[in-house]
């Protein structure tokens, strides 16, 4: 049944939010990744979302952990995406889409809160770049990444 | 290597599952659920960088009897669609005695390619048997 409803109905809302996505409010786009599933699912928390000023936090939970009891690579990942496309979203007040990420992992952790902000460090009209960094509350650098994202002028 | 022992929890949060008709291989499926997308309709890349990290890391860890940890990824996304549901298959590179480097690649449904990643682990071959 999802495999028949899904990509159309998804379809159907992007199209109608068309006329929506440029020069959205930072209350706005912060609102709509408040309501992320995914941000949701993962367990992702924004505690701060300024232009160009975003801080993200995650608290590590079992369901966050590999084989080896240390936070999965995937989480990592999602967090610094995550933080990268807001960081964009909240300069350019549109819709990103995420082209080529690379990322570092500096060190295993297993508990306790994660926190990643990220820079924008390359403000083109239609790619820009940005780099994000998760630490844990004790200021020990976990992980690194890059990423370059195309924006939706539409 | 039983299934069980390449299966994480954060492997099944998300959804995962492995294609068993070829158990040389770790292919991974999975199937497209509302929690896996964005507020704009598209799929979060954190889903396909999960998906290669998993399906790279397994066929490691089932190839060289180890844990295998991440040590970097580089991914290039093409299409975030949401597709009713995805393939992952990965091929090694190249090893030594502490690292393999391997590619990982995604499929929608239809074969197209919707993300290509490689990545570097870190092995310790003889820790899991």
């Amino acid at each position: 049944m999802l495999k028949e409803w899904v990509p159309l109905k998804f379809h159907q809302d992007r199209v109608n939010r068309k006329e929506e996505n440029m020069s959205q409010t930072l209350h706005e786009i912060r609102t709509g990744l408040e309501n992320n599933p995914f941000l949701k699912r993962t367990g992702f928390e924004i505690l701060k979302f300024e232009e160009e000023d975003i801080l993200l936090k995650l608290k590590i939970e079992p369901s966050h952990l590999n084989l080896n009891q240390t936070l999965h690579g995937g989480v990592h990942a999602s967090m610094l995406e995550t933080a990268q496309a807001m960081a964009i979203r909240s300069l350019y007040k549109t819709r990103v889409s995420v082209i080529n990420v690379n990322i570092q992992y500096l060190m295993a952790t297993s508990s306790g809160d994660l926190f990643a902000r990220a820079i924008v460090f390359q403000k083109g009209y239609k790619i820009a770049g940005a780099e994000a960094e998760i630490r844990d509350s004790e200021n020990r650098l976990i992980a690194k990444g890059s990423g370059v994202y195309k924006i939706i002028r539409e | 290597m039983e299934i069980s022992k390449v299966q994480s929890t954060f492997f099944e949060h998300i959804g995962f599952r492995r294609d068993e008709t070829d158990s040389d291989a770790f292919n991974l499926e999975l199937d497209l659920q509302p929690e896996l997308l964005q507020d704009d309709g598209t799929i979060h890349s954190g889903v396909f960088s999960t998906m290669l990290d998993i399906v790279m890391g397994a066929t490691i860890s089932q190839k060289f009897l180890s844990f295998a940890t991440t040590i970097n990824l580089n991914i290039s996304f093409f299409n975030l669609d949401p597709y009713p549901s995805f393939r992952a298959e990965t091929t090694i590179l190249h090893h030594d005695t502490k690292s393999v480097t391997a590619e990982g690649v995604i499929f929608n449904y239809e074969g197209d390619l919707i993300a290509k990643g490689m990545g570097t682990f870190k092995i310790s071959p003889g820790s899991r048997q």
